[in-house]
């Protein structure tokens, strides 16, 4: 699964964002634009309610060029804002998936549906076909035709024109009397010619049906080469897959016969093969040392490859309290401070308590391979400073040391597998260059970001954004 | 002293742990496989088995092995020691801990991961035999 590094840097200080998108990503973004169109739309009404309101006013006081009747343009506007406060309303609802019934695509349709009587009421108030308010039936037609399926719009685009014909049909047939607002006779030689009439209705049925064809043809490309994007991706996807597990079965292979090595080396090196001479058990504890590492590298090889192919959902989340978890890790990480004569010190803004929703096990990986990295890239007598903010975003962990950095060209690489910068090397030459792509990968599953700060020989500051336990992944749960 | 029965593919593996447990002066069998494990069980009669994981034959060869031994009266009394070197958190077609020793899943009463210190492992046995 790629990554995406958004960098942003400075002089002598970089800074990256890291996100990693998980599977169904792509479903979520989808519905989202449509959620987004949904309010941006209700948004939009509120505008026409908003002139609707001042046309009535100014209507009402004869204050309009043109003879709109307040009593109907108040209507209107009045029905739009009745309806848009209701929909107001309801669209955090649908969005949030508390109405399970009322899907984002139901949830338009029926928004449309109101439209549309509100359009036809307007259309009659401003004189039919003396002002150009039946084209605002097309925007709608177009939004459907973009957000639904093939089938729905076509039926939602006869809906638009049996509604944007209706004033036209009712005034022609006698049912409503004739408006006119520009004080033309255009409406009433309409009204009065059946075939003038009829001419009208079918004219609004194939230009309808034309936008409706038109944009749907549009929209059927750009589907077919999202969906052939798509099916690119899942490929991509799949083959980074089959490589992880091919990776951790072959890792595994090495792992048997390093664990025979090792079993020898502990027989030898307890005395059961006879005693050694120095020189010889020297040996062998290097021999020893060397197989501990490579075990360490295969395990986080695999523990790489495991997370990879997890996802959330297979894991065991539960609201964890941030702080206490990592005062921990902090707590074990200091040991290893104090052989290299780095001290860990939380920071006086820290908060005592802050819930997140976690996998113990992965967090737990997640923030003592920051920590170690912290304390292993300082320098002699370093300070690593621990902090845990919330805000509205988020809970925000930040561990910052004041080592060896990053140079600024590297930042947006750290995360990649296997990926040492030089001077990392120079510093501390047994590193596997893993333990950032586990973080990534630990952060990818708590749908956290993780951004980077740092100058090289001044240190790094990275922070780990959580979401708040209520908005963790709250459109899949 | 005990009569233990190491079921390993790995030859490296039963020699290096060989040479701990006949100085402690156990006395140890072994077996490469687990296709006829039960017989061999009652055959050896050990007083402790430790079993490996996975198997050329069968990648679950160890649980199955496990199980089959938790079945047969006689023979489900022996504690089990399951030793592999597979990963604890391991995604090679099944997961497991320490606790998911069960009844069901891993009849077993220990599960360690390879390579053990010498000492650890007299010390289970030990315990394990008490």
């Amino acid at each position: 699964m790629s990554s995406l590094p958004r960098t942003d840097d400075a002089p002598g200080h970089s800074v990256i964002r890291w996100w990693t998108p998980n599977k169904g990503d792509e479903i979520r973004l989808r519905r989202r634009e449509l959620q987004d169109r949904i309010w941006w739309s209700v948004m939009v009404r509120w505008g026409f309610v908003l002139v609707g309101a001042i046309g009535t006013l100014l209507g009402a006081f004869d204050l309009l060029p043109v003879h709109v009747s307040p009593d109907l343009l108040g209507g209107a506007t009045a029905g739009l804002a009745v309806t848009n406060l209701v929909y107001s309303l309801l669209a955090g609802r649908v969005r949030d998936g508390r109405i399970s019934a009322l899907t984002p695509r139901r949830f338009l349709l029926l928004e449309v549906t109101t439209d549309f009587a509100v359009l036809s009421v307007l259309t009659y108030a401003l004189g039919t076909i003396e002002t150009p308010t039946v084209a605002l039936f097309l925007a709608n037609i177009v939004l459907l035709t973009l957000h639904c399926t093939w089938k729905q719009s076509f039926t939602m685009t006869f809906v638009a024109a049996f509604f944007a014909s209706a004033p036209v049909v009712l005034t022609g047939t006698g049912v409503l009397p004739v408006r006119s607002v520009l004080g033309s006779d255009l409406p009433v030689r309409l009204a009065d010619n059946p075939t003038l009439t009829s001419g009208y209705v079918l004219g609004v049925f194939i230009i309808f049906l034309t936008c409706w064809y038109v944009v749907a043809q549009l929209a059927a490309g750009l589907q077919t080469r999202e969906r052939r994007l798509q099916e690119d991706y899942d490929r991509l996807v799949q083959v980074g897959e089959q490589k992880t597990r091919g990776t951790l079965r072959a890792t595994h292979e090495l792992k048997a016969p390093l664990a025979a090595i090792k079993s020898y080396v502990y027989a030898m090196r307890d005395g059961y093969t006879g005693e050694l001479a120095p020189g010889t058990r020297k040996v062998v504890l290097r021999i020893g040392e060397r197989c501990d590492l490579l075990m360490h590298r295969i395990s986080q090889i695999i523990h790489l490859a495991n997370l990879k192919t997890v996802e959330w959902s297979q894991l065991n989340f539960q609201v964890v309290e941030l702080p206490a978890l990592l005062a921990e890790e902090v707590e074990e990480a200091a040991v290893m401070g104090q052989a290299r004569g780095v001290v860990l010190r939380w920071s006086p803004r820290s908060v005592p308590s802050a819930a997140i929703m976690a996998s113990t096990a992965e967090l737990r990986t997640m923030l003592s391979n920051i920590l170690a990295n912290a304390v292993d890239y300082s320098y002699e007598d370093g300070i690593v400073t621990v902090e845990v903010i919330t805000d509205d975003v988020g809970v925000h962990c930040t561990i910052a040391d004041r080592g060896i950095g990053i140079p600024s060209e590297c930042v947006g690489r750290i995360f990649e597998d296997h990926f040492r910068t030089d001077n990392a090397v120079r510093h501390r030459p047994n590193g596997s260059g893993l333990g950032m792509a586990i973080v990534a990968e630990v952060v990818r599953l708590h749908e956290a970001q993780i951004s980077v700060s740092s100058a090289l020989e001044r240190g790094t500051s990275m922070t780990v954004t959580f979401p708040h336990p209520e908005a963790f992944r709250r459109d899949q749960r | 002293m005990a009569r233990i029965l190491m079921i390993d593919d790995d030859p490296d593996i039963i020699e290096s742990l060989r040479l701990v447990l006949e100085a402690h002066g156990h006395e140890v069998h072994e077996l490469a496989s687990t296709r006829h494990v039960v017989e061999d069980v009652k055959r050896v009669a050990p007083d402790l088995i430790i079993l490996d994981v996975m198997f050329p034959e069968d990648p679950q060869g160890g649980f199955k092995a496990a199980r089959q031994l938790h079945r047969e009266p006689g023979v489900n009394v022996i504690p089990v020691i399951l030793l592999s070197a597979v990963n604890q958190r391991s995604r090679l077609g099944f997961a497991f801990t320490d606790s998911d020793i069960s009844e069901d899943f891993m009849p077993v009463q220990r599960f360690i991961e390879k390579p053990i210190e010498p000492k650890l492992l007299l010390d289970l046995i030990a315990e394990l035999l008490s």
